[in-house]
C-alpha cells in the first residue's frame, strides 16, 4: 500500500481535535482608573485653581493657558504620580556638578501651588544632618522625576517629620531600588500610622495647640484630662468658627469635571499650536 | 514748562535740601517699616516721560524692592545665634564650656543680617574664629538645601579652611559661588574638603 495513502488514513482515525487559541485580551484595561488617582494628563491637584476673592478677580484665561502648559511638559518628561509621604528621587541640571546633573532623594512633604508654580518639598537626612529641598514640578531644568515609593499619608502636610524622635523615617537610601507603584485601577492604602515626636520647647511650634492638628504625629501624651477641659473651653470660644470656613473645606467636584473636561480637548488643542509654531519656524 | 521751572529753582537754591522736598515723593504703597530700604525717589529710573537713565542696580531704586525683600526674607543668621561647627578642626573638636555663637557678620550692607556664603566671626569657649556659614534652617527657596541646624566652617587668617574634613552636607551651589568679600575665602579648598553636596 502506498504510504502517503496510509497517512491520510491515520489522520482521519485520529480523535485528536486541534485546541483553540486562548484568548489573552486582558480586564485591566477596560477598568476605568479609582476615583482620585486619574490620568494626571487629565486630572491632577495641581489643576485647580486658587481660590481669589473677588470673583471677577479670577483671570480663568491664566489658568486654562497655565493647564495647557503644564501638559506640554508632562508630553516632555514622565512625571509620575505622588502624594505628600511617598519616596521620590529627583534629577536636577546644575552646570557644577560633575555629570552636569545632580540627584537628590527623599520624601515628598507637602506639594502646593497652582499650574506651573506647583512646588514640592523632599526631605532626606544624609550624616544625621536634615536637608530639604524644595523643587517646582513643571520647571525645565528638572530632567527625571523617579517615583521610588508610592505611599499617601492621612496628613498632606507633613512638616513634623523635621521634629520626629526617630529620623530614620526620613533617612533614604539614594541608591534604593524603586519599587513598583499600584496600578490605577486600584485604592491606595492610606497610612494611618503615628509618629512620635521629640520633645518640643514651650518657645516652639506647638502641634497639639494647633488646627488642623497633624493625624500621623502622635500627640496624645500631651493631653492631660483637665488641660483637655480647658483646651475644649478655649478652642470653642476662639477656634472653632475655623472648621465652618467655607474656604478652608473648598468644595472641587464641579471644579473637577470642568477641568476634565476641558483637559480632553487640551491635548488636541496643544498639538496644533505646536504643529502652528513649527509650521513658523 | 511752570512746573519744570519751579522744579529748577527748588533744586538750584542752596538753603533747600532735595532730601527735605516731601511734595517730590510720591508712592504707591509705601511701606512705614522702617526696616525697609527707604527709596527716595519712587522710581530713579524714569526721569522724564520718554527719557531713561540706565538700569540701576542697589537699594535705592523701587524696582529691585522684590529682591530685597527676598534676601532679607532669606538671611536669618545674626549677633548671637547659636551655630553648629561641622568641620574636624581643633576648635570644633575641644569640649563645649560655652557654645559657638556668632558675634559678627561681614556684610556689604549695614545690615548684620547673614546667610549662605556669608562670613562671619563667631565665638567659642571665649576664643574668637573667623568662620563660613555653609548651612541655615531659613528656607532659601527653591533648589537650595534648607539644614535642619546652622552650620559653620572654621576659616583661617587667609581664608583657608583649618579642618581638613566637612563631616555634612554642602549645598551644591556653593561650588559655583563667587564671595566677593573684603576678606579672602578660598572657595575651592572649602570645596575640595567637603564629603557631599546636595
Amino acid at each position: 500500500m502506498n504510504m502517503s495513502l496510509l497517512r491520510v488514513i491515520r489522520r482521519l482515525q485520529s480523535s485528536f481535535v486541534a485546541p483553540q487559541r486562548p484568548t489573552l485580551i486582558s480586564t485591566d484595561a477596560e477598568k476605568p482608573n479609582v476615583e482620585g488617582r486619574e490620568d494626571a494628563n487629565l486630572f491632577s491637584l495641581e489643576y485647580i485653581p486658587p481660590q481669589v476673592q473677588p470673583e471677577w478677580h479670577r483671570n480663568k484665561l491664566k489658568y486654562r493657558l497655565e493647564r495647557m502648559d503644564c501638559l506640554r511638559r508632562r508630553q516632555a518628561i514622565d512625571i509620575p504620580e505622588f502624594y505628600p509621604g511617598s519616596i521620590l528621587a529627583v534629577t536636577v541640571a546644575d552646570n557644577y556638578a560633575p555629570g552636569k546633573s545632580m540627584r537628590f532623594a527623599g520624601r515628598c512633604l507637602y506639594k502646593d501651588g497652582f499650574g506651573l508654580g506647583c512646588k514640592f518639598v523632599l526631605r532626606n537626612v544624609i550624616d544625621n544632618e536634615g536637608v530639604e529641598k524644595m523643587y517646582h514640578l513643571f520647571a525645565p531644568y528638572i530632567q527625571k522625576v523617579e517615583l521610588l515609593r508610592l505611599e499617601k499619608w492621612i496628613d498632606t502636610d507633613l512638616r513634623f517629620l523635621r521634629d520626629a524622635a526617630d529620623q530614620s523615617i526620613c533617612e533614604i537610601d539614594p541608591n534604593m531600588q524603586a519599587e513598583s507603584p499600584l496600578p490605577k485601577t486600584e485604592e491606595l492604602p492610606v497610612y494611618k500610622g503615628k509618629i512620635r515626636l521629640r520633645e518640643i520647647a514651650m518657645w516652639e511650634f506647638l502641634y497639639h495647640k494647633q488646627w488642623p492638628r497633624p493625624y500621623n504625629a502622635y500627640l496624645e501624651e500631651h493631653f492631660i484630662e483637665e488641660e483637655l477641659i480647658e483646651r475644649e473651653k478655649i478652642h470653642w470660644q476662639t477656634q472653632s468658627h475655623l472648621k465652618y470656613d467655607i474656604c478652608k473645606h473648598y468644595d472641587v467636584t464641579k471644579i473637577k469635571a470642568e477641568i476634565m473636561d476641558e483637559m480632553k480637548d487640551n491635548r488636541h488643542r496643544v498639538d496644533v499650536a505646536d504643529k502652528k509654531i513649527t509650521a513658523d519656524a | 514748562m511752570e512746573i519744570l521751572l519751579r522744579n529748577f529753582c527748588l533744586f538750584s537754591s542752596a538753603s533747600v535740601h532735595p532730601r527735605s522736598l516731601r511734595l517730590q515723593r510720591f508712592a504707591f504703597s509705601t511701606t512705614q517699616c522702617s526696616w525697609l530700604p527707604d527709596r527716595m525717589r519712587y522710581d530713579n529710573q524714569t526721569f522724564y516721560d520718554n527719557v531713561q537713565i540706565g538700569y540701576k542696580r542697589g537699594h535705592s531704586n523701587i524696582r529691585n524692592r522684590d529682591r530685597d525683600i527676598k534676601k532679607l526674607q532669606t538671611r536669618a543668621l545674626q549677633k548671637l545665634t547659636r551655630v553648629r561647627i561641622v568641620d574636624n578642626s581643633p576648635t570644633a573638636l575641644q569640649p563645649v564650656i560655652r557654645s559657638a555663637r556668632i558675634i559678627e557678620i561681614y556684610t556689604k550692607t549695614k545690615r548684620h543680617v547673614g546667610g549662605v556664603g556669608d562670613l562671619c566671626l563667631i565665638t567659642k569657649n571665649g576664643a574668637m574664629k573667623r568662620a563660613f556659614i555653609v548651612g541655615q534652617r531659613q528656607s532659601m527657596g527653591i533648589l537650595k538645601a534648607r539644614m535642619d541646624s546652622n552650620n559653620v566652617i572654621i576659616l583661617d587668617k587667609d581664608g583657608n579652611p583649618e579642618g581638613t574634613r566637612i563631616t555634612v552636607p554642602i549645598p551644591a551651589w556653593l561650588r559655583g559661588y563667587d564671595p566677593k568679600k573684603k576678606h579672602p575665602i578660598s572657595m575651592s579648598k572649602l570645596v575640595a574638603i567637603a564629603s557631599s553636596f546636595v
